[in-house]
């Protein structure tokens, strides 16, 4: 009874909370008055102020600052450098600790539903290395902050006039997040059965709930910066926050970070497991890490699947706001970044394919399916180099002369995004294949229609297939450019059929299943090094993209409304850019080994002097795994 | 790893399951439908404006 009143008070606080946010939340943002300052709050009095004529409204209204080069202060390195390792290193540690709550809360409710406590003690080890990393983020984020009102002060005094009270918004959430993560992470083995597990699992969601408003409020920054809204064309600022915010890019970013991150997450804790993994001495420890690599690698692929689509659409509205925009990301200057964009993607899903027909050797129904991964390889090998034939080339007039024109005769016609739209999603497609002959290696179907069922999954894989190949080809060569965007639509519907019509049927086809046995550790070394090739390749990825998303703006901080006029108000050369993008890569791993070594750490005890002759010595510090 | 009895929690006890003061999943899915609400009113719901797409 006393149990059952002190959670009720716990369920009416947290409820009263979440009110409370969102009261405030509401409260802040759509008032338009006094908490929100600047030029809006002068607009909207001045509207509901019969005194005052329009043209006073529009004195009051302050544009954009116009900083001269001696505005920027000089510090002896380059102002853009330091913020650009800075404000990486803040995103890959906010990529991911935002995103291992998510899948932790679904381990758990996993666990929760099927009874079986080592999900419960995965989604534990997973937050602890979460835990760690919050703390380097909140590092970052504050090194941040600092260096860009130290370097970019007008920048950021506009930015401030224009988000007004959303910024102190951020700082309530951040405070917010910390309280209710480390009362999730502290408190679960507090809270690990009866209605106290599902109080430990309302509070994940809240985790998740905070940090994914946390996400999408930061957003909002970058995404006013390459389009702004809700200001004029000199930056006044003449709308409300919903409007400030609700830019067009908003959501398009705001889905992109939220899938990668979930992708980011996987692989960073699947590196974490290979770790231990290789490093286990015993049999038990290994088959445990082995089963953690292999649940982080099927989150990373799995989220993956859907982020190139969720990258068309951020892509096509960048279009529709500024083609200008949209080509010198696609095809001026930063255009031959995509390539390198393509190298990384065939590493991540090469690496994520190999890792899984490694692993099926845990199985011995494995045997089955073996055969057709040579077919799968072969496929994403040829998609792999289609994708990375550049458009054009970088040759001497010699070597143009030699070819009879800038692009290759044969070749040439892979460089174009037709060849590459069915060189992606082939690969997805092959991938999504590998995924499937994995999770039915260890089973025997029992159900009467298991031929019909088969049939029908092979016929929807050749139809997908034919349909990508003829969209590509035909729309994309013998037809007009409104034709060949439009194709790109039909080529992810057939993927994206191919995955959810894949996931269903195996779902109805394998219901009572017979289960063969499964040997998890016994797979080879080779595979937890791929586990470690998918991290590196991913934080390549985001350093990358994120360089070409901030670069759109070229010379602007503030696209066309804000001019950049510091030292550094150019785009770079492509070979500067890789050095910084490898700069902040190397980084990232030397923190996350870090990260690695203190959850180690945790777990090691000294023995008293006393004891250390009478124990064996794989059990003394750091013998045991 | 095989799956064994040793790794089965209580956490799905047959005593809990059939409790009558079994709140808990109540609670989870009722915020679950509350955070659901917040971010279609914070992403999806217009405000009284009109994002402009190009």
């Amino acid at each position: 009874m006393k149990e059952s009143r002190y959670y009720s008070r716990l369920i009416w606080s947290m409820l009263l909370l979440i009110t409370a946010a969102g009261f405030f939340w509401s409260g802040t943002i759509s008032i338009t008055g006094e908490w929100f300052s600047g030029a809006v709050a002068s607009v909207e009095k001045v509207s509901t102020d019969t005194v005052v004529t329009e043209e006073d409204a529009e004195l009051k209204l302050v544009p954009a600052p116009r900083p001269t080069r001696a505005d920027y202060p000089d510090i002896g390195v380059s102002s853009r450098s330091i913020v650009w390792v800075v404000a990486q290193m803040h995103l890959f540690f906010g990529a991911l600790v935002l995103a291992v709550p998510l899948f932790v809360l679904v381990i758990e409710l996993l666990g929760v539903y099927t009874g079986d406590s080592r999900y419960d003690d995965m989604a534990h080890e997973f937050m602890k290395i979460s835990i760690t990393a919050y703390s380097i983020t909140a590092l970052f984020g504050g090194t941040l902050a600092l260096a860009l009102f130290l370097l970019y002060p007008d920048l950021m005094t506009y930015l401030m006039r224009v988000f007004g009270a959303q910024m102190m918004v951020y700082a309530i959430l951040f405070f917010l997040e910390s309280m209710v993560l480390y009362i999730y992470y502290y408190g679960w083995d507090a809270l690990r059965y009866g209605n106290a597990k599902w109080v430990h699992l309302s509070l994940g969601l809240l985790l998740n709930a905070v940090g994914a408003t946390l996400m999408v409020t930061a957003n909002s920054w970058a995404t006013f910066m390459m389009a702004p809204s809700g200001v004029n064309e000199v930056g006044a600022v003449i709308g409300n926050i919903w409007e400030v915010m609700k830019g067009p890019l908003w959501n398009p970013i705001n889905l992109h970070r939220f899938i990668a991150n979930i992708a980011f997450g996987g692989a960073v804790v699947g590196a974490y497991a290979a770790y231990k993994c290789l490093a286990a001495r015993t049999a038990e420890a290994r088959a445990h890490y082995d089963w953690m690599g292999y649940t982080s690698n099927f989150i990373a692929i799995l989220a993956f699947l859907p982020l190139p689509f969720a990258g068309y659409w951020l892509m096509a509205e960048i279009y529709a706001y500024s083609q200008q925009m949209g080509i010198t990301a696609m095809g001026g200057i930063l255009a031959w970044l995509f390539i390198i964009q393509a190298v990384l993607i065939g590493t991540i899903l090469l690496a994520g394919n190999y890792y899984l027909w490694s692993g099926m050797s845990r199985t011995e129904g494995s045997k089955r399916y073996q055969g057709f991964i040579k077919y799968i390889a072969m496929v994403l090998v040829i998609c792999f180099l289609i994708w990375v034939t550049p458009n054009t080339l970088i040759l001497t007039s010699g070597e143009i002369a030699a070819l009879g024109g800038s692009k290759h005769p044969l070749l040439g016609a892979l460089g174009i995004m037709p060849a590459k739209n069915i060189a992606v999603n082939l690969m997805l497609i092959f991938t999504f294949m590998s995924f499937q002959i994995y999770r039915r290696s260890d089973k025997v179907a029992t159900v009467s229609w298991e031929k019909a069922g088969n049939a029908l999954m092979v016929a929807i894989y050749v139809v997908a297939i034919v349909n990508i190949i003829f969209a590509g080809v035909y729309y994309g060569y013998f037809t007009n450019t409104v034709y060949k965007v439009g194709s790109s639509v039909m080529q992810v519907v057939s993927t994206l059929t191919v995955i959810i019509s894949g996931v269903v049927l195996d779902a109805f086809l394998y219901r009572g299943a017979k289960t063969l046995p499964s040997h998890w550790g016994q797979v080879s070394n080779r595979a937890q090094y791929a586990l470690f090739a998918l991290p590196i390749a991913f934080t390549w990825l985001m350093a990358l993209m994120g360089y070409v998303r901030s670069s759109v703006r070229t010379h602007w901080h503030v696209y066309t409304v804000m001019k950049d006029t510091s030292p550094d108000n150019f785009i770079p050369t492509i070979g500067y850019a890789g050095n910084m993008m490898t700069i902040v890569t190397v980084m990232f791993v030397l923190f996350v080994l870090f990260i690695f070594w203190i959850a180690n750490l945790s777990g090691s005890k000294q023995l008293p002097p006393y004891a250390i002759n009478k124990v064996p010595a794989t059990e003394r510090v750091g013998g045991a795994a | 790893m095989m799956d064994t009895e040793e790794h089965k929690t209580p956490t799905q006890n047959p005593e809990y399951r059939d409790s009558e003061k079994r709140w808990g999943p109540k609670l989870f899915w009722v915020m679950l439908l509350v955070i659901l609400v917040f971010f279609w009113w914070l992403l999806i719901y217009s405000h009284g404006i009109e994002t402009k797409h190009g």
